[in-house]
């Protein structure tokens, strides 16, 4: 099967200040239709790569390319445009004291006056989670932490990206809320969207994972698909336990 | 009787600091830096209509028409060419306060040479169509108070549809309630900051011209007061809550008036700020929060349906 990469991460160098390299000649391929994880330990450039990709962080060598053209430089309303949407660490793109509908409205930004396609794409999300429906009038910031999870994810996709960066999904919540999460990502997938998430939550993300990279110093340490990482999955761990521990 | 006139008078004076506070509350919002030379702004445009009313015997609400408009243009010349460079370096709030507060002296000194340090006044502009006290039942309020009340209701009217209603508005509050997770919705959030600090201006240029209405004489020397005033009203109403400042403008103007009324004027001021921590103290995120808690109650009550499985 011939394998279509959306995004392609060339040789990356980046980071937020001059003398320090966050990410070290950085690669990484995220395949069409595939959900693609980036698992590794605090400090290894994870976030960091997702804001290079986005474009709130300008690599100082490399390129990065969406379906073969290079979007380094552009601005994010181009990119959401382009079909790239982000949505960052700990439910931290919301605004709190918006309602629900508001906050779906500000993710239809770049859509501009286009009503009638405003319209559809937010009947879509309650569509989607009927929660979101019944507290349309409520501000987000009542939302619990899985709720607003699912908001900032469904509002991400009200622009139609094609492909969405996700970091830590399901970081600080439960278990079975994390789980549930998980299976909205799977529903995205179904519906076509190439999805790049950033995790710690190793073997959650790998039960749903189609692509594995293992990023360790701001370098690729192993990738391959869920299979081929799937039985090296412990060793890799009890390094980064060992490096961990030993800092 | 005398109380209820005194309470009258503080909501008709209130709703006057509360645009004061409105302009600055979206100021700070956005920038996250307090305008020093907000009284400034208001003392050089209560000068300018006293200017247009003395020279071409412009009425103080017509002469809206022409600062509004040179208000809005400052706000976003003075984000594009100050602000947003100061912002881009290591201390940023830092460099933008002071960059106020160089504003705030440039402006004092500026006021005095142009229209002189002595304190001037509009006389009442309205003899033709009003008498200058209105009656109402057994009340009687200034005329030019009334006159200046009805536009802060105005205003607000509009301030209110526009931040709650409009797209642009809807992105102000956003990029108020956090400017980073606006730009990752594709929102141009200088265009906004400039346009925010526009409105900020043209607010506390509109309360400039209203002062000139609802007080006897204006001063240069009054710029710090009104600071001061615009610093009270949006800690009560919740430093990042622009339409909070409404009520915050309108409690203080009460407490003021009322505490005027009862205590010599030195104490009068002290228990107004002894009011203002208060609330603080009850309401730390302004008189808003309680608000915002009773909307929390009513939530629990949906909670055991909308949060099943999230």
């Amino acid at each position: 099967m011939i394998k279509i990469s959306l995004i392609q991460v060339e040789n990356v160098v980046a980071g937020y200040i001059s003398s320090i390299d966050i990410l070290n000649d950085l690669s990484l391929d995220v395949e069409k239709g595939k959900i693609t994880i980036v698992l590794g330990p605090n400090g290894a450039g994870k976030s960091t790569l997702l804001k290079t990709i986005y474009g709130f962080l300008r690599p100082r060598e490399g390129r990065v390319l969406l379906r073969g053209k290079d979007i380094n430089g552009l601005n994010v309303e181009k990119l959401l445009n382009l079909g790239v949407a982000y949505v960052p660490q700990q439910s931290k793109s919301l605004f709190p004291q918006m309602t629900v509908h508001e906050n779906l409205e500000m993710g239809c930004w770049v859509l501009k006056n286009d009503k009638k396609r405003i319209k559809l794409a937010i009947n879509r999300a309650y569509e989607h989670h009927s929660f979101l429906w019944e507290a349309r009038d409520l501000p987000a910031g009542l939302l619990s932490g899985g709720q607003q999870r699912i908001l900032e994810v469904e509002r991400s996709m009200l622009t139609d990206p094609e492909i969405i960066l996700l970091d830590e999904p399901t970081e600080t919540l439960a278990p079975k809320i994390a789980k549930n999460i998980y299976s909205v990502l799977v529903d995205l997938k179904k519906r076509g969207v190439t999805i790049l998430i950033i995790d710690q939550n190793i073997r959650s993300a790998m039960a749903i994972a189609d692509n594995v990279y293992i990023l360790d110093l701001g370098k690729i340490k192993y990738h391959g698909s869920k299979e081929e990482l799937e039985g090296e999955m412990e060793s890799i761990i009890k390094t980064w336990i060992t490096v961990e521990g030993g800092n | 009787m005398i109380l209820i006139e005194a309470i009258l008078s503080g909501i008709i004076v209130g709703a006057v600091y509360a645009l004061i506070g409105v302009g600055l509350s979206m100021i700070y919002g956005v920038m996250k830096v307090v305008n020093f030379a907000h009284g400034d702004l208001l003392v050089f445009s209560s000068f300018t209509a006293w200017f247009l009313y003395r020279r071409m015997a412009m009425d103080p609400l017509v002469s809206l028409f022409i600062i509004l408009p040179v208000s809005f243009l400052l706000g976003i010349l003075l984000y594009y060419l100050v602000i947003k460079r100061l912002q881009n370096s290591n201390d940023s709030e830092t460099a933008s306060f002071l960059a106020f507060f160089g504003i705030s002296l440039m402006l004092k000194h500026l006021t005095t040479s142009m229209f002189g340090a002595t304190p001037r006044g509009i006389p009442f502009p309205y003899e033709q169509f009003f008498r200058i006290s209105t009656r109402m039942g057994p009340f009687t309020l200034s005329t030019s108070r009334i006159i200046a009340f009805m536009v802060v209701c105005v205003v607000t009217v509009i301030l209110v549809y526009y931040l709650q209603r409009t797209r642009v508005g809807k992105a102000i509050r956003a990029v108020i309630q956090h400017k980073e997770a606006a730009q990752i919705l594709g929102i141009k959030t200088d265009l906004i900051s400039a346009i925010s600090l526009g409105i900020g201006l043209m607010s506390v240029s509109i309360a400039g011209v209203l002062v000139t209405l609802v007080f006897p004489s204006i001063s240069s020397k009054l710029a710090v007061n009104y600071t001061t005033i615009a610093f009270v009203v949006i800690i009560l109403g919740g430093l990042r809550q622009p339409l909070g400042a409404l009520l915050g403008g309108v409690v203080y103007g009460i407490t003021e008036s009322v505490a005027m009324l009862l205590l010599p004027m030195g104490y009068a001021h002290a228990l107004t700020f002894f009011i203002m921590i208060s609330v603080v103290m009850w309401r730390p995120e302004g008189l808003l929060s309680g608000v915002k808690v009773w909307r929390k109650k009513k939530l629990t009550v949906n909670e055991l349906v909308v949060t099943e499985g999230y």
